[in-house]
């Protein structure tokens, strides 16, 4: 009896296994992407373009959640992971570190994928660290700051018209206060929902810590007079936050709101340029990028997906009205919706920040401290900010020093 | 002589099929930790020859994890033994009570891990501000709570086959209790000591997770791990690292359960 019951499930098992080796004898070769996040206009396109050069092979979308799963598949190479899609928000890891330990390939080593940045804007500077090259633009967010009129004409402000400093920004928040001081009226100089940390901190973050070199200058005088100025400026009640966090929108008594946010978001609204630390200062983008696995045994097909998902004529079917126009000539004509939605202004910041752009960068879990415990503490008095910067200073040396 | 033979044939059969699995599953995949140690990375198919095992053994944080590994093993694991003795000579005494703490001290392994460090964490207030001296204290705790319970139940299996007579013996020698239970009843369960022992420090090495979800990614400097390190690297694509780091505990294991063989066998041949 024992015996037949184990024949029994032994034959089953076996009987199990055959339809997975037929599935995989059927399918031939099969290009795997891994967490794109691209539309499917573009997308459809691009596979469109793939598939006249290879049609026998397959294109298949697969998501990964979780990151151990994702180190485990990218580097066991095989026929898992040929593109992987990066976010580094939701990624435990930066990009900048998987470049760093070879896991990316750096796109400049393809002369005929690098020559089509020819006809785009330059808007590589997000995804370029080191002058290597190593991901596809899927989608971008950037943090452009929303201007009240009507507050800035009560209060006599000049709004700048290009890049204005940090200076300029302390001066006018130092306005508001004395006008906050002396009317029964209080305006808030900023609210800012960005991601995790305020957007300054974004900027000093995507600046000054280079995880591909493994340095990082938390403990520097210009971060402390940051936080110092940061928790000045609640202190006076100048900042805040948006309480629906899911659903942000800009109060009325906010002279100036900044989250990270496509560019459809904006629409006609009067914009401006985030304001600038110093002259070579960048600004920081976020996006969602696709980039070839250094282990790929596929990796002819890869690169040519690449090239047609850069193309013209995938990139003229880009959701411009999200994410704004990044080819050189007439991706927006081809868009009505885009035209009449966002105002020319606000398409030639956006232009102007991506071409002058640096990753926005989440290194492992430090901004998850720094949201969670970090500015809590120094907004309520428990910590100075000379503390916060050498916490902040000692996970980063932990995180880039392994 | 056929019948021994079928016999032996048998034996063997029913060895080779347990020590099969345990190649294929242990055997195989050090070999091949051993293997990877030696390459440039998990991406270019280089050789680094012994690169690897230079950088995590001149590595601050993988020096910092294997010392806190061996500080915590001490700093946990010896209280809880001392404990456990306690606990198990207590449920002798008071053999009434002892079913009750039997369930008590094996309720903390049932219970998942994330509850405990929540519940652990809300008490101590963890997050990167605590105190090192704060969260050592948590973690020591928490391993007490956690493991000194299946130690104890089997330091209590071990006094309760004890025979009776011998220590009723003993009492009308004149024998106090104090004597009774470090002269006697230590000595006649010092294998089962040492079992549960391996199992406290089996339970610490796997007391990663609960360091983990205490702490995160990157701990106080004092509860960083020689775990976290490997788990950070493996998360950054360095297989090469994990896999020398993975190679060079399982010699060091090695080198001292070879150490320990060779003392108790000079302490056996003695007796």
């Amino acid at each position: 009896m024992k015996t037949g019951c184990c024949l029994v499930l032994v034959f089953l098992l076996l009987l199990s296994l055959f339809p997975a080796a037929s599935a995989h004898a059927e399918t031939g070769r099969t290009l795997t992407i891994i967490n794109s996040v691209g539309d499917s206009a573009r997308f459809e396109k691009a596979a469109e373009l793939f598939h006249a050069r290879y049609p026998d092979t397959k294109i298949l979308q697969r998501r990964i959640d979780d990151a151990r799963v994702l180190a485990t598949e990218i580097m066991a190479g095989g026929e898992g992971a040929d593109i992987v899609g990066l976010q580094d928000s939701f990624m435990t890891v930066s990009a900048a570190i998987l470049l760093k330990n070879g896991a990316l390939v750096d796109l400049n080593r393809f002369p005929e994928l690098a020559a089509l940045k020819e006809n785009c804007l330059d808007i590589f500077g997000f995804v370029t660290i080191d002058g290597r090259w190593y991901a596809v633009p899927e989608e971008i967010e950037e943090h452009l700051f929303r201007v009240n009129t009507t507050l800035a004409e009560k209060i006599g402000w000049q709004i700048p018209s290009g890049r204005w400093s940090m200076d300029d920004f302390w001066e006018l928040a130092l306005r508001v206060k004395r006008m906050n001081e002396e009317t029964e009226e209080h305006i808030l100089v900023l609210q800012d929902d960005s991601f995790l940390i305020p957007y300054f901190f974004h900027a000093y973050q995507a600046n000054h810590v280079d995880a591909f070199a493994g340095r990082a200058d938390y403990d520097a005088q210009a971060y402390i007079d940051l936080l110092t100025r940061w928790k000045e400026l609640n202190e006076n009640g100048l900042v805040c936050q948006s309480p629906d966090r899911v659903n942000p929108k800009m109060r009325a008594d906010a002279l100036l709101y900044t989250c990270r946010c496509p560019l459809s978001v904006l629409g006609e609204d009067t914009c401006i340029l985030p304001p600038c630390e110093s002259d070579a200062s960048k600004y920081p983008v976020y996006g969602g990028v696709l980039s070839i696995n250094a282990n790929t045994p596929h990796m002819e097909e890869a690169v040519y997906f690449m090239r047609c998902y850069l193309s013209p004529e995938a990139l003229e079917r880009q959701y411009a009205l999200r994410d704004g126009c990044w080819l050189k000539e007439g991706q927006a004509a081809s868009d009505p919706l885009f035209i009449e939605t966002v105002s020319d202004e606000n398409v030639t910041l956006w232009s102007a920040v991506l071409e002058n752009s640096v990753p926005e960068l989440y290194l492992l879990d430090i901004s998850r401290e720094q949201y969670k415990t970090l500015f809590p503490a120094l907004l309520e008095g428990r910590i100075s900010p000379e503390r916060f910067a050498a916490v902040s200073q000692q996970l980063a040396d932990m995180a880039l020093g392994e | 002589m056929k019948r021994k033979t079928r016999l032996r044939i048998k034996l063997l059969a029913m060895w080779l099929l347990p020590a099969s699995g345990f190649f294929a599953l242990y055997v195989v995949p050090l070999l091949w930790t051993f293997r990877y140690s030696f390459a440039s990375s998990a991406f270019d198919g280089g050789q680094a020859g012994f690169h690897n095992y230079v950088y995590i053994w001149t590595n601050e944080y993988f020096l910092l994890g294997l010392r806190n590994l061996l500080k915590t093993g001490l700093t946990c694991c010896l209280p809880a033994f001392a404990l456990s003795l306690l606990l198990s000579v207590l449920m002798i005494r008071h053999e009434a009570a002892a079913a009750f703490a039997l369930v008590v001290l094996f309720l903390p392994l049932l219970i998942p891990s994330v509850c405990a460090a929540e519940l652990w964490k809300k008490v101590y207030k963890i997050d990167v501000l605590t105190p090192p001296g704060t969260a050592l204290m948590a973690l020591f705790t928490l391993f007490l709570w956690k493991c000194t319970g299946p130690a104890a139940i089997v330091l209590y299996a071990a006094l309760r086959k004890l025979e009776k007579e011998v220590l009723e013996a003993a009492m009308l020698d004149g024998c106090g209790e104090a004597r009774l239970t470090f002269g006697m009843r230590l000595p006649l369960i010092r294998r089962e000591c040492a079992l549960s022992l391996v199992l406290l420090l089996l339970y610490h090495l796997r007391f990663y997770k609960d360091v983990y979800l205490l702490y995160g990614l990157y701990p106080p400097k004092e509860m960083y791990l020689v775990q976290h390190y490997m788990n950070n690297q493996y998360l950054k694509m360095n297989a090469q690292y994990v896999s020398a780091a993975g190679a060079s505990l399982a010699c060091l294991c090695l080198g001292l359960f070879i150490l320990a063989l060779f003392v108790t066998g000079r302490r056996e041949k003695k007796c």
